[in-house]
């Protein structure tokens, strides 16, 4: 059916070697991650060791001080960012398959501008509105821009009108948000727009965790369940649909979940920006598959790891300083994904053209 | 090419075109004083025409009229115009030598490169002296640097459009990222230059138009003149190269002027977006292909557009329909070419997809 069982069975030396293949790569990704928490955990003011900060966060008992650093302000921001980061990972992964076309992601679909441009209109205008439920606003303006980059889209099916639909949608709200800003901003309010339009990890506590968790927890299993369908959507679509598949369902499925996961995070941590496109793709190269069924889930393994050592950067680089992790991931990011994208792109667009 | 310049327009088509493209020139320079004079008239204290004409020619008015004319807002309409011809120009040399009608300042990396360098200068690292009336060579610097980037990730003899807009996403999204790591760094004030960022015409005053003038008159001209080579480009390469042109040493220099032409804007009103990319189409739309026509109208469309994008924009900040606090920093002009670039960008696409 797929590319990759084909291949299993020309070669059946890797079909053996497959499960210890996966297993070995979840665990470098696992400990990618558990290094980076161990990291963010022990560092800072007060210095912990890795096995003191490990230890207090199990109920050790310590200073005060420390206990009180490790166990409310950098665990907090260690989960934040395991969980963000699978978050964007799935849903970019599913994005991409959904739609069949690499570039599809919360970026360049403008899912993640209009989830901003929610939580902007929001904070400046002083909604009255609970902090529990800013991911529902920032799932309207999420699923809003999303849609209108789709039905903008609608007929066009190369790769590269969909993208530049999407960066002009993008450049819209990005003027709105702009707009807002001079117009009903004070000098407060504007400061802490710019560094959350950034996005950032920093100053979250266990209550901003709370928001985004429930999310997660039900829009994941949701996302990872689509895997199948997906798999038979790369057939194409007249396949799929002979094969019985309602492809439109689908497809507003792949984007009601992935908007659901991306709102959640941008609600809490601001756009951090191109997790969502690097995961899937270095996953795929790393995995040498393209089987949904296997990309979806370490995808989200990779996102969580990506962020979790991009916010150790975020911390460290210049520390105590912070800087905003957004900016991290767009800067190491973009080169990585200009590397990835520049063949797989113009492959996609030749068999579509 | 146009079909004016086809062997069977005859010698009428082409006395047409030229009188329809006097014109064209005529109408939008009117448009442009028109434009001039609106402008001058919007802002915090109403003016009429009247009395604008009457403290610009010097005839006795009071005094606040007389300097909030000459000092604040004839500046502030110059600028606008310079800053809009150079743009739409820009945009105009970029779309044909990259043979793709969608390149535009913005889009292929080339402001978001300047403006980097302009902060990195201004935030002072390295202890570099502010450089003052050098500084569009110091963005030029820049924008050079990131243009030569997209440009050489996305050349496969034409640059492939799809290539050209991801690199362009791309390598702006890395450089902006940078730029606002260094202002986070320089603890330089941010609300001041977040409008800037994205493009506006607060607060400008003499001193940028010292900064922009002679680099305007400078690179206009230039471009002018590089409307024959353009012409032999549009043939293709293979056409230029046999008529005995050095195609791509031709298209590096026209490339650098496009820069320069940028960088000249982008030093004084920011990274105004979409207008490089509206003008020349407007343009096109009007005369067609040839660049002896097209880049004096993108010209003239450029200054049109981006005056009367201020004009919105100064009339939405007077008028705000919500009540706002004390701390206004006004609508940036670029957020408004924004609202006027997007749709008009979709449009272009879907025109194209329908095709």
């Amino acid at each position: 059916m797929s590319r990759s069982s084909q291949a299993a069975t020309a070669v059946p030396v890797s079909t053996r070697w497959e499960p210890v293949k996966l297993l070995l790569i979840a665990t470098g990704l696992l400990l990618c991650v558990f290094v980076a928490a161990s990291l963010s955990l022990a560092n800072g003011i007060p210095k912990l060791s890795m096995a003191e900060a490990w230890g207090i966060l199990w109920g050790e008992e310590a200073e005060r001080l420390a206990q009180l650093s490790v166990r409310e302000l950098r665990a907090p921001r260690v989960a934040l960012a395991v969980i963000s980061g699978a978050a964007l990972g799935l849903a970019g992964a599913m994005m991409q398959d959904g739609l069949r076309n690499p570039l599809a992601g919360p970026e360049l679909l403008g899912v993640a501008s209009g989830a901003s441009l929610a939580v902007a209109v929001v904070t400046l205008f002083h909604v009255p509105l609970l902090l529990v439920f800013y991911p529902w606003a920032a799932l309207t303006g999420g699923l809003l821009a999303g849609s209108v980059v789709i039905f903008a889209a609608k007929g066009a099916r190369s790769t590269l009108q969909v993208v530049l639909i999407g960066v002009a949608v993008t450049a819209f709200i990005n003027a709105c948000i702009i707009a807002l800003i001079s117009l009903a901003g004070t000098s407060g309010s504007v400061l802490i727009l710019f560094y959350f339009l950034l996005g950032s990890l920093a100053n979250r506590t266990w209550e901003h965790v709370w928001i985004v968790a429930p999310w997660v927890a039900v829009c994941l299993p949701l996302g990872l369940l689509l895997a199948r369908p997906l798999n038979t959507l790369r057939l194409g679509d007249h396949a799929a649909q002979s094969l019985g598949m309602r492809v439109g369902r689908v497809r507003t499925l792949v984007l009601l979940i992935g908007a659901g996961l991306v709102a959640a995070v941008v609600a809490v941590t601001g756009p951090i920006g191109w997790i969502g496109l690097l995961a899937p793709h270095l996953t795929r190269r790393v995995l040498r598959s393209e089987d949904p069924r296997k990309v979806l889930a370490f995808s989200a393994l990779t996102g969580a790891a990506l962020l979790t050592m991009a916010d150790v950067g975020a911390k460290l680089a210049i520390a105590p300083a912070e800087t905003p992790v957004g900016l991290w991931t767009a800067v190491l990011g973009g080169p990585v994904l200009l590397l990835l994208l520049r063949d797989r792109v113009l492959r996609s667009d030749h068999e579509r053209d | 090419m146009s079909a004016t310049d086809g062997r069977a327009g005859a010698a009428d088509g082409r006395a047409w075109g030229a009188r329809r493209f006097s014109m064209l020139l005529a109408v939008g320079l009117a448009l442009i004083g028109v434009l001039f004079v609106v402008h001058l008239c919007t802002g915090t204290v109403r003016l009429g025409p009247g009395e604008v004409l009457a403290s610009l020619l010097g005839r006795h008015t009071e005094d606040l009229h007389r300097t909030v004319v000459w000092e604040l807002r004839l500046p502030r309409s110059l600028i606008a115009i310079v800053a809009g011809a150079l743009l739409g120009t820009a945009g105009a040399v970029l779309q044909i030598i990259m043979r793709n009608n969608l390149a535009e300042p913005g889009i292929t990396g080339v402001t978001a490169g300047g403006i980097l360098v302009a902060v990195l200068w201004i935030a002072g690292i390295g202890g570099l002296p502010h450089p003052g009336r050098f500084m569009p060579l110091v963005v030029l610097l820049g924008c050079l640097g990131a243009g030569a980037v997209v440009f050489a990730l996305s050349w496969r003899g034409g640059v492939h459009p799809l290539r050209m807009v991801l690199s362009g996403v791309l390598v702006s999204a890395i450089l902006s990222s940078v730029t606002a790591f260094i202002m986070l760094r320089a603890q330089a004030g941010v609300g001041g230059i977040l409008p800037w960022i994205i493009g506006s015409l607060n607060g400008r005053v003499w001193v940028h138009w010292d900064q922009l003038w002679p680099w305007a008159v400078a690179a206009l001209p230039l471009a002018l003149l590089a409307a024959r080579p353009l012409n032999v480009l549009q043939l293709g390469d293979s056409v230029a190269a046999a008529r005995g042109m050095r195609v791509n040493v031709t298209r590096t220099a026209l490339f650098c002027l496009a820069a320069l032409l940028t960088a000249a804007a982008v030093s004084v009103v920011g990274a105004v977006g979409f207008l490089g990319l509206v003008a020349p189409h407007i343009a096109r739309w009007l005369t067609g292909e040839d660049a002896r026509r097209l880049l004096p109208v993108a010209a003239v469309a450029g200054a049109v557009l981006l005056v009367g994008a201020d004009i919105v924009s100064q009339g939405v900040t007077i008028r705000p329909p919500f009540p706002t606090p004390q701390h206004r920093p006004g609508l940036p002009v670029g957020a408004v070419m924004a609202f006027i670039g997007a749709p008009f960008f979709l449009y272009i696409l879907r025109r194209g997809a329908a095709r």
